[in-house]
Order: C-alpha cells, then sequence, then structure tokens
C-alpha cells in the first residue's frame, strides 16, 4: 500500500534570511528519519513561504511497519578460538539475545569485524510515527534564535498557529507545539478568515494556488519574480542585474508574488551618486534598481505579496516611502557637504578605535606612517593622502546613519572635494575584502592601504592580547590576515610580513613589550591562516607544510614556492628529486653525531665521487643564484635533478666510514650541504 | 463633518476603543521625554514577572538624532505612537491587530501589509524582543515584538507589543505624502494641521538638538540624574518609580549628547552600560518587592 503524507507548520511570518534553510533542515531531518525507522518512499517535496513550511512524503510504503534493530555482538578476533569455534563470550551474547551463535551474520566497516544480529521488531503504526518523525525533525533543526511566544514557553522560530497533517484523504490527529493538528491550511495573510480544508494529501499545494493565490514552492515562485522583473524592465528598455541574495530574500519575503514598476524623481541620479541610491532601493527597500548603460534609471520594481484589485495605492505607497527614504539620503548629503572631507580629520580625536589603542586619529597617524614604508617614490605622496583621508568619513552624518557605507562615503566625498581619483578608489577600496570570497582592490593604492588598515588592526588587537579563540573572532582578524594574503599575492607584492609586523608594533609605542615575542605570535598566526587558505585551495598540503616549514615571512614568496613544488609534483619529477634528498637526510641522521663544523675542507676530499658532488654543489650555487634572486623555483626544481647521479655514484662508490675522522666528517658535511640546499627551497622532509 | 473620520484625532480614539474593546486598559501618556512607548514605566515593569497584563496607551516620543528641520515629509524628532501590551501573548493576536488596521479602513485585500523580520533590541532597557516591521505598500508603520527579555530578566511569560506610528498611519489613511499636511482634527469653525501644531517645534527642536545645546550643561545634568536615581534605588526602601523617571531623563539627555556627536563611539557604550546597569537594578528590585 501507498500513501501520500503531508504536514504543513503554518506560522506567524518566519524571518527571510533563514527561511531557506529552515525548510532544507527540516527536509534532511524528515529524510533522516524515515531512514531511521526503515520507511519507504518514493520523494518527499518541500515547500516554504513565510506563513508555512511543509513536507510531502509521495508513496509511503506503509505495508511494512517492522523495524530491524542491529545487535551488535563482540568483534571476530574475540567471537572465535583458533579452531574456530565459538568463544564464551560469542555464546552468552548470542544466549542474550536469545540465537544460536551460527545464525549470526558479520558487520563489517572501517574500524573493523563484528558479530552482528538484525532483530526484526514490529513497530508502531505509521499513522503514529509521522507525526512523531515531524516533531522531531522540526526539533532538530539547529539554528540560533529560538523564540518563545506563550505562557507554557515552547520554541520555535516564529509562533506556530496551524497545524495540518494529512495521509491521503485521513486527518492524522496529534499536537505539538500547543497546536493541535487539522486538515485546515494556513491562510494567507489576507485570506485569513477563510478555510481552506484538505481532502486528500495530494490536494496540496494546490489548494493554495487555487483559492488563495499561494505559491507555496520556493523555486517555482523564484522563478515568477525573475520573470516578472525582466519582463518589466523590458518594457522601460531596461535591464536588472539580480542580485541574488536580494532575490532570495525577497522569494522569502512573499507567497503570493506580484511585481510593479514605480518611480522616483530623475533629478535624483544627477544628485545622488548611483552606489547610494542602490544601497537604498537594494538594502533598505528591498526593490530592484533597473539599468540602461550601466546607469540607473528613475524606476524600481517592488514585489507584494498580494492579489489586489487596488494596486494604484499600492504603488503610491512605495512611491512616497522611496521618496522620503532619497530625501533622508539628502538631508545628510547636504549636511555632510557643509565641509570637507579632510576637515573631519581632526573630529576622529574624539572617535575611539578601542580603549587601549587610541584612537581614529591614532590609527590615521599610524596608516600614514605605515603606507610611507610601503610606499615608492612615485605613489608616496598620494598614499599618505589617502591614509590621511581613509578614517574622515566615519565620523560623517551618512556613515553614522548607514555604516555599511563606510569607504564608499568616503570615496564620493573625496572626488567632491577634486581629488585624485586613485585616492578616491583607494578609501573605498580599504575595506576588501570584506569578507572571504569578497573582491580585492582593484588599485595599488587601495591595496596598500588594505593592508596597512588590516595589519595594524591586527598588530594592535595582538599587543593588547586580544587574539581569536577557537570561535571566536570579534575584531574578524582571521578574515584580516586572509585579506593581506590575498591582496598581496593577487598584486604580486614583495612585502616582508616580519618587517611589516616590526614597523606596525613600534607604531603603538608601547613600552616594556616583547616584541619579538608578539612578532612572532603574529607571523604563526599568519602561516595557520597560509595553510588554511591553500588548503581551501586544494594544495597538496604536504607541500604547504614543507614550505611553511622554511620560516619564510615573505607571503609571495611562500606562495610561489608552493605554487612551484605543486606544478613540479605533476610532472611526477618530484618524486626522483625527493628520493635524493631522503637518502641523504637518513644517513644524515644516523651520523648526526659525528657532524661538526661546516665548511667542506677541499684537501680531505678522496675520491672522485666525493669531488664529482662537491663540483655540482659549486655548479648548482653558480647556476641558481639569480633564479633565486627571481624566485624562479620551478627552474630551481628543475635543476635539483642534476644531483642525482653525483649523489648515486657518491652512495655507490663512497664509504662515509673512514678510519680518519676528519675525512669521514668532511662526507657527512658535503651531504650536509646537499641537504641545506634543498631544504633552502622547502623541507622536502613533508614530501617522502 | 466629511473629514472628521479621518483626522489624526479620530485615529487614536479609534484604536483606543477597538483595544478597550479587547479587554485593555487604557493608561495616559508618561509626562516623560523618551524616545519610545516602551519606555513608558507601564510597559517596562509591567513586563517584569508573572502578573497578566493588558494595556494601550498614545506615547509622546523624542528622537534628537531623527530631526530634519521640518524638511523631511516623514521623518520627525518627535512622534506618537500607540502601544498596546499583552502579557500572556493571545493565540491570536496578528488577527487582532489586523482587525484593528480594518477599523482605520486599511484593509489587507487591497494593500500589501507584511511583517518583516525585525528583531527589536534596546540596550539601555537591557531588552530584547523578536519580532517584526509591518510595512503598509512598503511604509513602515507598526513594530510588533514578542519580549524576550526584559532589564536583564527572562520575560516569563513573554509579553507582546505592538507599537504603531500613528503619523505614518494617518499619511495612509489621509493619502497624504507629506505628515505636515496631516489633518489634525476638523470642524465646522476649524481646521487644523500635523504642521500648524508641530512644524515650528520640528525646526527649533532639531536647532537646538543639532546646534544650540549647551553641551557641558548636558554632561552635567546626565551625571546629576543618574546620581539621583541611584540614591533612591539604593535607599532601606527604594523609590523605585521615582529612579525610573531620573533614568529616563538621563536616558534623554544622553541621546541629546549622541545627537551632537559630543560622545565617542566607544564612551558611547559606557555609557549605554551605566544606564543598563541601573535599569537592571530597579528591574531586578522592582520583582522582588
Amino acid at each position: 500500500m501507498k500513501k501520500t503524507f503531508v504536514v504543513e507548520i503554518g506560522t506567524e511570518e518566519l524571518p527571510a534570511k533563514i527561511l531557506y534553510r529552515l525548510i532544507i533542515l527540516f527536509y534532511e531531518n524528515f529524510i533522516s528519519e524515515l531512514k531511521l525507522y526503515n520507511i519507504k518512499y518514493k520523494k518527499v517535496n518541500y515547500f516554504a513561504t513565510p506563513r508555512r513550511l511543509a513536507l510531502k512524503i509521495l508513496d509511503i510504503d506503509i505495508s511494512e511497519n517492522v523495524k530491524k534493530i542491529l545487535k551488535k555482538g563482540p568483534s571476530l578476533k574475540y567471537a572465535f578460538n583458533q579452531d574456530g569455534s565459538p568463544t564464551k563470550s560469542a555464546h552468552s551474547w548470542a544466549k542474550h539475545i536469545g540465537i544460536e551463535v551460527d545464525k549470526a551474520s558479520y558487520l563489517k566497516n572501517k574500524k573493523g569485524e563484528w558479530l552482528a544480529y538484525y532483530i526484526k521488531q514490529k513497530q508502531e503504526n505509521i499513522e503514529t510515527l509521522l507525526p512523531k518523525i515531524t516533531e522531531i525533525s522540526l526539533k532538530k533543526i539547529s539554528i540560533q534564535n529560538l523564540m518563545r511566544w506563550e505562557k507554557n514557553n515552547t520554541k520555535f522560530f516564529r509562533p506556530i498557529r496551524n497545524i495540518l497533517m494529512m495521509l491521503d484523504d485521513q486527518t492524522i490527529n496529534y499536537k505539538m507545539f500547543n497546536v493541535n493538528s487539522t486538515n485546515k491550511l494556513h491562510n494567507h495573510i489576507s485570506y485569513k478568515e477563510k478555510n481552506i480544508c484538505l481532502n486528500h494529501a495530494q490536494e496540496y499545494p494546490f489548494s493554495l494556488l487555487k483559492y488563495s493565490y499561494i505559491t507555496a514552492d520556493y523555486e517555482t515562485r523564484k522563478k515568477i519574480i525573475k520573470t516578472e522583473i525582466k519582463e518589466i524592465a523590458n518594457k522601460v528598455n531596461g535591464y536588472t542585474k539580480i542580485n541574488y541574495s536580494l532575490l532570495e530574500e525577497i522569494n522569502s519575503m512573499v507567497e503570493s508574488p506580484k511585481c510593479f514598476l514605480a518611480t522616483f524623481e530623475e533629478q535624483y541620479i544627477e544628485y545622488i551618486p548611483n552606489e547610494i541610491l542602490i544601497y537604498v532601493i537594494e538594502k533598505q527597500q528591498k526593490c530592484f534598481p533597473i539599468y540602461n548603460n550601466e546607469k540607473i534609471l528613475p524606476y524600481f520594481i517592488f514585489t507584494t505579496n498580494i492579489n489586489s484589485k487596488n494596486n494604484n495605492q499600492i504603488i503610491l505607497g512605495n512611491e512616497n516611502i522611496m521618496k522620503a527614504k532619497i530625501d533622508d539620503i539628502i538631508f545628510f548629503l547636504n549636511k555632510d557637504n557643509k565641509m570637507k572631507l579632510l576637515d573631519y580629520l581632526p573630529l576622529l580625536k574624539k572617535v575611539l578605535f578601542h580603549n587601549h589603542l587610541g584612537t581614529l586619529y591614532d590609527k590615521t597617524i599610524r596608516l600614514q606612517l605605515l603606507v610611507g614604508l610601503m610606499s615608492n617614490d612615485s605613489n608616496k605622496i598620494d598614499l599618505i593622502k589617502s591614509a590621511t583621508l581613509s578614517k574622515c568619513d566615519l565620523i560623517t552624518d551618512m556613515v553614522c546613519e548607514f555604516p555599511e557605507l563606510q569607504g564608499t562615503i568616503g570615496m564620493y566625498y573625496a572626488l567632491k572635494n577634486q581629488e585624485k581619483h586613485e585616492i578616491a578608489i583607494s578609501i573605498k577600496e580599504q575595506y576588501l575584502p570584506s569578507f572571504s570570497e569578497d573582491k580585492l582592490p582593484s588599485s595599488i593604492i587601495g591595496s596598500v592601504l588594505s593592508i596597512a588598515d588590516k595589519i595594524d588592526t591586527l598588530c594592535g588587537m595582538f599587543l593588547i592580547n586580544q587574539i581569536p579563540l577557537s570561535n571566536k573572532d570579534p575584531f574578524a582578524l582571521r578574515r584580516a590576515a586572509l585579506g593581506i594574503i590575498r591582496i598581496i599575492i593577487h598584486q604580486k607584492m614583495s612585502l616582508d610580513l616580519k618587517y611589516l609586523i616590526f614597523n606596525s608594533l613600534k607604531n603603538y609605542n608601547k613600552e616594556k613589550l616583547n616584541y619579538v615575542f608578539i612578532s612572532n605570535k603574529i607571523i604563526d598566526f599568519f602561516k595557520l591562516r597560509l595553510l588554511s587558505f591553500y588548503k581551501k585551495k586544494e594544495y597538496d598540503i604536504k607541500i604547504i607544510q614543507s614550505v611553511l616549514a622554511c620560516q619564510l615571512t615573505e607571503i609571495l614568496d611562500i606562495d610561489m614556492r608552493i605554487k612551484a613544488i605543486s606544478d613540479f609534483k605533476k610532472t611526477e619529477e618530484l618524486k626522483s628529486v625527493t628520493l635524493i634528498i631522503k637518502r641523504i637526510s637518513n644517513i644524515l641522521k644516523t651520523h648526526k653525531k659525528y657532524i661538526n663544523n661546516t665548511e667542506i675542507n677541499i684537501s680531505l676530499i678522496q675520491k672522485i665521487e666525493e669531488k664529482n658532488l662537491f663540483e655540482e654543489i659549486n655548479n648548482f650555487n653558480q647556476d641558481t643564484k639569480k633564479l633565486f634572486i627571481e624566485k624562479k623555483y620551478k627552474s630551481i626544481l628543475l635543476r635539483l635533478k642534476k644531483f642525482e647521479n653525483p649523489i648515486n655514484n657518491f652512495f655507490n662508490q663512497v664509504q662515509i666510514n673512514h678510519d680518519n675522522a676528519e675525512i669521514k666528517n668532511n662526507r657527512l658535511i658535503l651531504l650536509k650541504t646537499v641537504e641545506k640546499i634543498f631544504f633552502n627551497i622547502a623541507n622536502f622532509s613533508f614530501l617522502y | 463633518m466629511n473629514n472628521y473620520y479621518n483626522t489624526f484625532y479620530n485615529l487614536i480614539q479609534i484604536l483606543k476603543k477597538y483595544w478597550i474593546e479587547q479587554e485593555c486598559i487604557i493608561f495616559q501618556p508618561l509626562d516623560l521625554p523618551m524616545g519610545a512607548g516602551t519606555f513608558h514605566n507601564i510597559t517596562f515593569l509591567g513586563t517584569i514577572g508573572p502578573k497578566p497584563i493588558k494595556a494601550a496607551y498614545v506615547q509622546y516620543c523624542r528622537r534628537p538624532t531623527d530631526g530634519r528641520y521640518g524638511k523631511n515629509p516623514n521623518r520627525l524628532q518627535s512622534y506618537y505612537q500607540f502601544q498596546v501590551i499583552i502579557k500572556p501573548p493571545v493565540k491570536n493576536i496578528q488577527n487582532m491587530y489586523l482587525e484593528s488596521l480594518n477599523l482605520l479602513k486599511i484593509d489587507e485585500k487591497n494593500n500589501d501589509i507584511r511583517f518583516i523580520e525585525d528583531n527589536w533590541e534596546n540596550p539601555t532597557l537591557g531588552a530584547w524582543g523578536v519580532g517584526w516591521e509591518v510595512r503598509l505598500n512598503g511604509m513602515e508603520i507598526t513594530q510588533f515584538t514578542y519580549f524576550q527579555q526584559v532589564g536583564g530578566i527572562e520575560c516569563n511569560p513573554v509579553t507582546i507589543e505592538i507599537t504603531y506610528g500613528l503619523e505614518r498611519i494617518a499619511m495612509h489613511m489621509q493619502n497624504q505624502s507629506n505628515v505636515y499636511n496631516l489633518i489634525w482634527h476638523s470642524n465646522k469653525f476649524q481646521t487644523i494641521t500635523y504642521g500648524d501644531i508641530f512644524k515650528q517645534n520640528e525646526i527649533e527642536q532639531s536647532k537646538y538638538n543639532f546646534e544650540y545645546s549647551n553641551i557641558d550643561l548636558l554632561f552635567e545634568y546626565f551625571e546629576k540624574y543618574m546620581l539621583e536615581a541611584n540614591n533612591l534605588i539604593n535607599l532601606k526602601k527604594p523609590l523605585l518609580l521615582v529612579a525610573y523617571e531620573k533614568m529616563l531623563q538621563a536616558n534623554h539627555i544622553f541621546n541629546l549628547l549622541d545627537a551632537r556627536k559630543a560622545i565617542s563611539s566607544s564612551e558611547r557604550q559606557n555609557y549605554i552600560l551605566k544606564i543598563r546597569k541601573l535599569n537592571k537594578q530597579i528591574a531586578k528590585k522592582y520583582l522582588n518587592s
């Protein structure tokens, strides 16, 4: 027998930002519960709107209501004697579950093999199980921010007001979250007084559409919105750039979507920078702007949640509120523009960056010093100017009101004050990347400013011991370090981290501090970030470790080595090269105590193979001097292969153990020198 | 008499009447400056503890930083809220609210009424709740909140709070896009607009809030009000209601200082913590009294 089960949890409006995650977790939990109970079915469909979470399980096999329970016995090692007869513990286990040992089967997994037996147990009726599964699946949804809404303090994401549960044409009665289930659907907010009852589970979700214009299917609804906004934009000869997260958010805010065109006054476009207009339209009002040739048009598209006969009033309302929001922006712009951006600088003395790390003005001064160090002659003046202006917008009315626009506002005000274009851009770009996949500063000045800002914060926080702990990173220092790494690699900047950190720490002018200790801590912090950065990019962890072990502090250098070795590995040459070094290191390890002195003594060289190896060392140093300066690690790695013959010959023909201790020592030093050459590139011991 | 129904004043009357019918006790506004109806002692103290409550009142609110010199069509440094609190919340509270809108001739069949996540938090009150802003055709007209914690104390049971923004609703009802054109009241002798009563006030208060307030004096006031509140809390028999009023005064002064940007960002946090600490003490002592 196959039946359809549907459950709909009717709620007060769920938060748009978590709606999709909620339904997916509900769906996944439900499936894993079904599996646990060994319930067979064809498919589970999920539905989500702001007022409902629903699942429909198709073709549930209700014939077999038998549950298999696994009884695990002793591991095979302990289950049988050497002659193959069952042990005592096997017998007692079998007796305990009431079978003979030879009835047991085996269970094998990664951890080993065991005796096993599946007991078939008749389980509860499907009608009893499904509501239980529903309740567990809902309660297991693991997202923060549950709320209480009534006296008995049950918890969910929003108040649950209605529950429908049906198995085919049968209503399943159950009480959870203090609500009795029925066959009545939760209705649209504008049809709240009307009851829609289902006669059969299969009528879901069609009845919702038929009686209340609700599109319960999440993806279908998204498509409807997408199509409508495209059509509307077309009508006014424009196009929309679909901001994906905005579309998701809007889709999660409506269940009867309908899109409309609205207008705002054209003069605003001249007066307010596009980016700010887009911010108001997208972020504040959750609407779509329309573009033509990259320029924004005096229209916006909003999405309603209603099938109304009175659309004019709705459009008018939306236009009015958009006008008020834009008017507010103009108020702030006018107020801010009474001063130049630079005039805000002294006011930063009033704004603390951090209790123990001075004001934003102090930070500005530190940034000036840092970018000065990172500059070349040609961009020094511009860099110092951009550092000077970098934090000024933080005290403007616009940024106080819309903190998300920090940097963007600074950029516009700088442009308005006729600052150089690059300087203005850098004020905005200093905050990039602001999350792990975010875009990077496009300009050099922006990159330098961004690095300076981030390293200053990082060093300051380490100075006062505000170091990120496992999952806590309130000052987003991990993100800052990762940002620095990405910028340096992207812009191919040869910046020494140690130098940068030292100077940044020095800028804080703190006495009685162990700078080396803190500096090392910060470098270790960077190393961990580098490790996870390359791991995420799916580089071989051994290669990453081999390079990081070299105590390098130039990120670009680290990057080039990791990439070169990874490329080299693809050519299969790496194997033979690592074999050489492995052999050498093993020998050196066993003779560790005999090695003293580090210089090779030519007069102690006895055999031709020794001499050849010595010459190869000299040749290598000659050949690669320039390559090292240019960081051409691929060529250097290839060049290592030439050691193969001299080394093999050396091992075949030369005895390390010589009666003369000095000769023996010299041979070891010869090998040690080769090892150094290898380890100078990467710690190969991670690679073999 | 045509206009009678649609006046700002009648809007208040309709809401009052409706919520009286829903068994709410109607209170009067508190005669002290505050940023939101939530600060009224009926709400603050009413949410604490297990005792059920159903109450409603109009409250005049002041938000110094929202001053726009009378130039923004819907942003004001002072405005009216209509506040309803019910503890424990009733099951059909959402419909109850929609019905009140229906009485104002705002119906959900012809208007796009949406409950959009807007969790409320008031750091100085040590309070937070989960809820929505209700948008009517894109305009925020109401905040709808289930208080989870107030004065640092877990609400048990929770209180539902509905806060209507009266000007916004009136603008919709009277089909106005500018708040100052709202009809406040009209009879056969006279019609008086919102602008007639409040525009000059908005201009003057904005100037004061942003330009002419005496910062030194404000700092001094703040300290003195806080000191007084603390003294009253620490009496052998504390005067909690009075202490709470002094806190309200201090809180408003803090908002004025904020409007002048006279408090740096981290100092700001300290000020908030000071006020919050005071409120927690009041809440705790009130609960145990």
